[in-house]
């Protein structure tokens, strides 16, 4: 009779952390956001190594986006059932509909839930980019899974609670004009700057707010009803450019 | 012949792609997977597609005024056997051989080209088509840059589409982005200039739009990381004169995508 023996990873301590973060983030191998970013590097590790991950793994597995962690719904779900809660997802295909649900496991018999649909997230401002047209339940799916796990077991996530695409990656600089092949050509012309992958993609224009958001922020500026909605947005997983013009419409005026 | 380490002006095309330096296409297709078998072969079997004609023109009346190269041949195309035989016997006289009808689009996109404020001063007073050599630690790199200003490099492109979004899928799949990497640091590392480089690119269908388009450092430095790439393999392939296909992997997994409308379907059923 044999044994399957599952290698653990090793873990690391701090210092044996930093040094490895140091090293690795100079090389070509690692994903760009961690070339020459220790510290980002650093924080992943430490996130990863809390999930069970190897260092490796970890700068694989975990994205940190303007500050926060995210990760695919896969190893989010993996961490909520080692958790020992009951996770289920239901694909609603003919709908474009899915429903997340979890079972807590010190209170199962009560299901937290969380449906994604596509109004939902044509409401979010979601639907015209180009992975929501391409897959559009994968998406839903992993918008589901993050929403619900926040919502019933924040605690087991390890502060990493939200998918892959779901923090927003920030636009890259133009190219300066003063810095440009045109302006040397053509000193007093003013280069386009316009990133040819980006303007490709309609959905990467420069990010508009759903008239649905704009018509509920009218609804419940100066409200106390104005705080309640920007925590709803947030837990919902708003886009960041959504939050920004809820916070800046909302919080200005309390 | 083999040139030495420098710039050098007057070279015919045929003597600078014949000097044995790897150059940016070269570079480019190593650089793909397969890239070292693929290459070899084109060595020992070049190949011509009339297709190039075209561009190959437009570059020498823009670039220096010079339509000596070309043979216009007086046929509506090359079904006939006439037009087939005044083909052979102009590309047998080392001349190009273009129908009547694109002789006159290749005039027209030259007018386009220069009717345009940046075409005008992309393609005036420049050095045209000077050669570059450089000894990259002991490997021969060259470069040909179309139009050369103080500082400034561009490449004049022929293509389907000259709009932004459309032109910047074909500088990610036919690896403009090398292309323009591989210059700016051949004539940095063989004159110590430091250029920028713009694509000035023409649309080869009527009415002949014209667009400027110059990329992110990020983008170019991506670019020099696949050009060191590929001269790292080139280095290997040439030592061990060995020039591989395809690696032999593991099993491929069904992609993402396709598991998802995979599964679609098998739930209809």
């Amino acid at each position: 009779m044999s044994d399957i023996v599952k290698a653990e990873p090793q873990e690391l301590a701090l210092p044996e952390q930093m040094k490895y973060a140091e090293i690795v983030t100079q090389g070509y191998m690692v994903p760009q956001a961690y070339r020459n970013k220790p510290a980002n590097a650093l924080i992943a590790i430490g996130l990863g190594q809390a999930m069970g991950l190897s260092p490796a793994e970890s700068l694989y597995r975990i994205d940190v986006i303007q500050g926060k962690p995210s990760a695919s719904a896969e190893l989010i779900a993996a961490n909520v059932r080692k958790a020992g809660h009951l996770l289920r997802v239901e694909t609603d295909a003919p709908n474009m509909r899915v429903t997340a649900t979890i079972y807590r496991a010190d209170d199962p018999e009560y299901p937290h839930t969380v449906t994604r649909d596509m109004d939902w997230a044509k409401s979010m401002g979601l639907a015209t980019k180009d992975q929501w047209k391409k897959q559009p339940l994968t998406m839903l799916e992993w918008r589901a899974i993050s929403a619900c796990a926040r919502k019933a077991c924040s605690e087991a996530l390890y502060g990493v609670t939200y998918v892959t695409g779901e923090v927003e990656t920030p636009r890259r600089p133009a190219v300066p004009a003063q810095d440009s092949a045109l302006s040397r050509l053509m000193p007093q012309a003013e280069p386009e700057t316009i990133d040819p992958e980006l303007a490709e993609d309609p959905a990467d224009q420069p990010p508009t707010i759903p008239d649905q958001v704009r018509a509920t922020v009218a609804r419940v500026k100066g409200t106390p009803g104005a705080t309640d909605y920007i925590a709803w947005l947030k837990d919902e997983g708003a886009p960041e450019h959504i939050l920004n013009y809820a916070r800046h419409e909302l919080e200005e005026q309390q | 012949m083999n040139y030495a380490p420098g710039v050098y002006d007057g070279v015919s095309s045929e003597d600078y792609h014949a000097d044995p330096a790897i150059g940016s296409t070269s570079l480019k297709l190593i650089a793909q997977p397969g890239g070292p078998a693929k290459w070899k072969y084109l060595q020992a079997n070049p190949e011509h597609k009339d297709a190039y004609d075209l561009g190959t023109i437009v570059h020498s009346i823009t670039l220096e005024q010079d339509d000596s190269q070309v043979q216009v041949i007086d046929a509506p195309d090359w079904r006939t056997k006439d037009a087939r035989a005044a083909k052979e016997e102009a590309r047998a006289a080392g001349k190009i051989p273009l129908l009547a009808k694109d002789w006159e689009k290749a005039r027209a996109m030259r007018d386009a080209i220069m009717a345009d404020p940046i075409g005008k001063a992309a393609f005036t007073g420049h050095r045209a088509e000077a050669s570059v050599f450089h000894d990259d630690n002991g490997l021969m790199v060259k470069v040909r840059p179309d139009a050369w200003h103080p500082g400034l490099l561009v490449d004049l492109k022929t293509c389907l589409s000259a709009d932004h979004s459309k032109f910047g899928r074909a500088v990610l799949d036919l690896g403009y982005y090398q292309s323009n990497a591989l210059y700016v640091d051949v004539v940095k590392a063989a004159t110590g200039e430091d250029c920028k480089f713009g694509f000035f690119n023409v649309e080869k269908e009527p009415p002949y739009l014209v667009s400027w388009v110059e990329l992110d450092e990020e983008y170019i430095d991506y670019g020099r990381r696949m050009n060191e790439r590929a001269k790292r393999i080139y280095r290997e392939c040439l030592e061990a004169d060995t020039w591989p296909g395809y690696p032999s992997l593991g099993p491929i997994s069904l992609p993402g995508y396709a598991g998802q409308q995979l599964e679609e379907l098998l739930e209809n059923e």
